[in-house]
């Protein structure tokens, strides 16, 4: 028989007992459409991760950092806090001063021209606004920035345009706290940022005596007079915390404060200390961004790039695809038990035309073809039926959670991705499963007695 | 021919594939060598013993005989005689318990079962009392169903039922469905089926049985004018009136055994005429 005529021959035979076959069919369906819906839950959110990331062009970052980062502990639930003084880190880490910063710029310039480059500086302020306060980390960034993604899409305003100047960009979220009520209202308000500071008198005093309960801590408050400029579209705060503040990077060199987050950073004996947290280099491309990645290391610098990041966030990813897939798998194999059920039963009614076709000359393989096929065509309608239940499933669902989302934060996400290879794989596995479901029928009815079946009634 | 064929094949080392075509060729020469020389159906000392649980039941014991091509020979005999078991080892579809059965040179008891389809689907031409079309065919794709399982094209097999569908006088019922033909109509799809691939001869398992007397001079007639045209029919019925009617010989089973064995004057010849 050719294939053409078993497909046709599987399509009327299928066609004999309709419901039992769309029921089957069914069955397989809804294991696709599991399937489907579990594989692309993880590869949709890894995609909007890594579509998201991109968007903030972020691979094309290099972040310069005084040890090694170890990566493996980035993702790890417990941040290593343990450190054995015997046995210090026999790397010395290096001190991120002016001079590495300089350096750094002029290796930067030869590679990536367009490249910024600047320190990473956080600290903590008070945002005070009319009656409201709050505590927010304060970042310094260049001018320049203006022009990367996730600062040039600015919401209302735009980015300062000076380095030195006294403007600064806040988040959307961030005015809420302070009281105020639509970005468009925010521009050109002026707020005080105050920061902390160590009090050299008090310092002195302590020296003298030992401190004591009441005293109150050495340090001293000082005020300084911002206005906002622009308002950050709420894009970027997709992936952040949401409360941002974000000043020009020479003016933050003027401003008195300590160089640290909190005291446990202190307690730690940060080698930063001295130094830069980081560095970090933007460049224009991923391309470029390794390049310069190479080079930093060559000068023995310790560079990780946010793609090296990434890779050890994807591996994550992996185990939980993985993890999706197996149950996705087990309710697909589910559905194919229903393939081997129906099949044995299509073969016990059918049992006297088996004998009548071997009487006129089937052979056994002609039989067993005839039951592999339409064991597939079950396969491939269901498989094609899963791929439309899934979609419409996984669009439901997306849907639903992210009305919920509208209500809390108002970013949407795309939680499932259909890429084309998903779906092509889902029909083919759904294919072999099928194949094999109807491994044992087809050996029953190839295995039919042609004299036992025509005697049959 | 073939042996030289075939000891070229072996000396040069050729492929299996070359040697089993050879085979067939060598089939197929033999057979219509055989022809003329030799009976197109041996039985030789054919028994068939069914072990139904600790007795052993002889369906047949050392049947011999032999049917020459253009014979019309009827085997009867009360049920219990054996008639259908000599029928399903004839047809291919049982294997003796002892004897041999040749069938145009070829001994159908030691073939495989792919080479059993292949002589059910090309040698034999089955009818059977019960018709055994499939309900969900039509007539046409009943008719050529042999036909899809030698591989054949649609085109070629459509051509082919219409043309046999005519010549039992159906053209007009090519689409119809089975439950939608009446018993003779359907023996008669039945009988076109079984000349589909040109079989040696026609096998008929009591062809009458399941019609009343008009419907079945129907099929009498049609038999008749088909062994008329030269193909050798081997007919297995209870009724004498059918075997005297048709057959140019009659084989009495009795108990597994052959009790008579005579040629015979067909009656329907000087009807015909």
């Amino acid at each position: 028989m050719t294939l053409n005529d078993l497909i046709k021959f599987a399509f009327s035979n299928l066609l004999r007992e309709k419901l039992r076959s769309l029921l089957t069919i069914l069955g397989v369906s809804i294991g696709v459409a599991a399937l489907m819906a579990m594989v692309s839950f993880g590869s949709g959110l890894q995609k909007t991760f890594s579509d998201e990331f991109n968007d903030l062009e972020l691979f094309n970052t290099v972040r310069i950092t005084p040890t090694r980062v170890d990566l493996s502990t980035i993702f790890s639930l417990s941040k290593r806090t343990v450190k054995n003084l015997a046995q210090p880190d026999i790397k010395n880490p290096i001190v991120l001063t002016d001079s590495v910063l300089q350096k750094v710029k002029e290796m930067v310039r030869s590679i990536a021209p367009n490249a910024l480059i600047y320190p990473e500086i956080i600290f903590p302020s008070r945002v005070t606004f009319d009656t409201m306060e709050t505590v927010v980390m304060t970042e310094a960034l260049p001018a320049a920035m203006a022009n990367v993604a996730g600062y040039r899409e600015i919401r209302v305003g735009k980015f300062f345009e000076s380095d030195s100047s006294h403007d600064v960009v806040v988040s959307e979220i961030l005015l809420t706290r302070i009281g105020i009520r639509s970005p468009e209202e925010a521009l050109g308000k002026h707020i005080k940022l105050t920061t902390v500071s160590l009090d050299a008198q008090r310092v002195m005093q302590l020296a003298l005596t030992p401190m004591q309960f009441g005293m109150g801590l050495p340090v001293a408050e000082k005020s300084y007079d911002f206005r906002i400029v622009g308002v950050l579209s709420n894009d970027i705060q997709k992936l952040s915390s949401g409360f941002r503040l974000i000043m020009p990077i020479a003016t933050s060199e003027k401003i008195s404060r300590l160089n640290f987050l909190s005291t446990i950073e202190l307690l730690r004996k940060n080698e930063q200390s001295a130094g830069y947290q980081a560095i970090i280099v933007r460049a224009t491309s991923q391309k470029e961004c390794e390049a310069l990645k190479a080079a930093m290391e060559t000068l023995g610098l310790n560079a990780t790039s946010f793609t090296d990041q990434f890779e050890e966030f994807k591996k994550l990813f992996i185990v939980f695809e993985f993890a999706l897939a197996v149950i996705g798998t087990v309710a697909l194999v589910v559905a194919t038990l229903g393939i081997t059920n129906t099949m044995v039963m299509s073969i016990m009614e059918r049992y006297r035309e088996i004998g009548i076709m071997k009487a006129t000359g089937a052979a056994d393989r002609d039989i067993r073809k005839i039951f592999f096929v339409e064991s597939v065509v079950i396969g491939f309608i269901g498989g094609i039926g899963g791929i439309v239940l899934g979609k419409l499933a996984t669009a439901a669902i997306n849907m639903l959670v992210n009305l919920y989302i509208a209500s809390q934060t108002g970013t949407k996400i795309e939680f499932f991705h259909f890429p084309l290879w998903l779906m092509l794989s889902a029909v083919i596995f759904s294919m072999v499963i099928s194949l094999i479901a109807g491994l044992y029928p087809a050996y029953r009815a190839m295995r039919i007695d042609p004299v036992e079946a025509l005697r049959y009634q | 021919m073939e042996q030289t064929l075939l000891r070229k094949c072996s000396e040069r080392k050729l492929p299996q594939f070359f040697i089993s075509r050879i085979q067939k060729l060598k089939w197929r020469s033999l057979s219509l060598v055989s022809n003329s020389e030799r009976p197109l159906i041996e039985v030789q000392a054919v028994s068939r013993i069914y072990s139904l649980g600790a007795v052993p039941v002889a369906a047949l014991q050392g049947v011999s005989f032999t049917v020459a091509k253009g014979e019309f020979v009827a085997i009867v005999g009360k049920s219990g005689s054996g008639k259908s078991t000599l029928l399903n080892l004839i047809g291919g579809m049982d294997r003796p318990t002892s004897g041999e059965i040749i069938v145009a040179g070829r001994t159908i008891s030691q073939m495989s079962r792919d080479e059993l389809a292949h002589y059910r689907r090309n040698m034999v031409g089955m009818i059977f009392q019960a018709f055994n079309l499939i309900p969900s065919m039509s007539a046409w794709e009943n008719v050529a169903m042999p036909m899809l399982f030698a591989g054949k094209a649609q085109s070629e097999r459509q051509a082919r039922a219409k043309e046999l569908l005519a010549r039992v006088g159906l053209a007009h019922r090519y689409n119809h469905r089975p439950v939608e033909l009446s018993g003779g109509e359907q023996q008669r799809v039945a009988i076109a089926r079984a000349l589909v691939n040109d079989p040696y001869f026609l096998l008929a398992d009591e062809p009458t049985g399941n019609l009343d007397s008009r419907t079945s001079d129907e099929i009498v007639h049609l038999l008749h004018h088909i062994h008329q045209q030269g193909k050798t029919v081997l007919m297995i019925t209870h009724d004498h009136i059918l075997a005297e009617q048709l057959s140019t010989r009659i084989i009495t089973l009795k108990d597994g055994e052959i009790i008579c064995d005579e040629a015979h004057k067909p009656a329907l010849t000087n009807l015909q005429s």
